[in-house]
């Protein structure tokens, strides 16, 4: 697989396991974990996987490179590709959990 | 009183530094124990065309889950505990239900609503307004409550058909 593809795909499955791990959440939210210490603990739980698998697509997918200045503009542009996905992901979660849970 | 817990939790407090609370009224009624309103979102159970609107949402002897935040509430001057609690409960009860839109905050996760635009909190807030004449002042540190400050019209709470 080219790794422009590889990098796209795992892009793509990290921006829709946000809405997942979103209704996951809220399903142990409402079952299991009934405390907003408990949700607190969850939203930070969350934002560790998504922080770590986001590392992980970068370590593994993003090409390698011996010049550092361009090492660097590679981890900005991912950043700020993560970033902007990962706001509107967050957004959408918001609504699905929303439409499915009420608030 | 008024709880409140975090909005559509626990994914709503995820890379926020300021997470939206739903509020919930809470009436503490030694005759009636305890009865809980809020406004909510509605799905497809009345129908496709009505999914997303607001609508009264009123249960008895449970609190709502993961409260962070209790914010005590008096009756205005003039009005006892007991009539204000009535009228609050009549309020919610002629409250038009699954009439206006239910929206979500403006760039969807802001910490206020478009102008005209409707949530869980501008119900909670027009329901007071209705029985207390103001909406009284909520902030909560660390918190954002959108919609508190956009208040939905009070003919959705005279109990008439407008639809």
């Amino acid at each position: 697989m080219k790794p422009g593809w590889r990098l796209g795909l795992n892009v793509a499955a990290w921006t829709v396991a946000i809405p997942i791990l979103g209704i996951i959440g809220a399903v142990l939210g409402k079952t299991m974990f009934r405390s907003g210490e408990a949700e607190v603990i969850m939203a930070h739980a969350i934002e560790v996987v998504l922080v770590l698998w986001a590392a992980v697509i970068y370590w593994r997918c993003v090409p390698s490179t011996p010049s550092v200045l361009r090492r660097a503009i590679y981890l900005a542009l991912f950043a700020a590709t993560m970033l902007v996905v990962g706001y509107f992901a967050l957004g959408a979660a918001v609504m699905v959990v929303v439409l499915l849970f009420g608030l | 009183m008024l709880y409140g817990r975090i909005a559509a939790a626990p994914i709503g407090k995820v890379g926020k530094p300021h997470p939206s609370l739903h509020i919930s009224l809470i009436i503490d009624d030694a005759y009636n124990g305890i009865t809980v309103i809020d406004g909510q979102p509605t799905m497809a159970e009345a129908g496709l065309r009505n999914v997303l609107r607001i609508r009264t949402n009123m249960y008895t002897n449970s609190l709502p889950p993961g409260v962070v935040v209790k914010i005590p509430l008096a009756a205005p001057n003039g009005m006892s505990p007991e009539t204000f609690s009535q009228e609050l409960i009549k309020r919610a009860l002629n409250f038009s239900s699954y009439v206006s839109p239910y929206s979500f905050p403006a760039r969807l996760r802001g910490d206020r609503m478009n102008p005209g635009e409707y949530n869980s909190s501008s119900y909670l807030a027009a329901l007071l307004k209705s029985v207390m004449g103001y909406v009284p002042e909520l902030r909560v540190a660390g918190y954002q409550t959108p919609g508190w400050e956009e208040p939905m019209p009070l003919h959705f709470f005279k109990g008439e058909a407008i639809r």
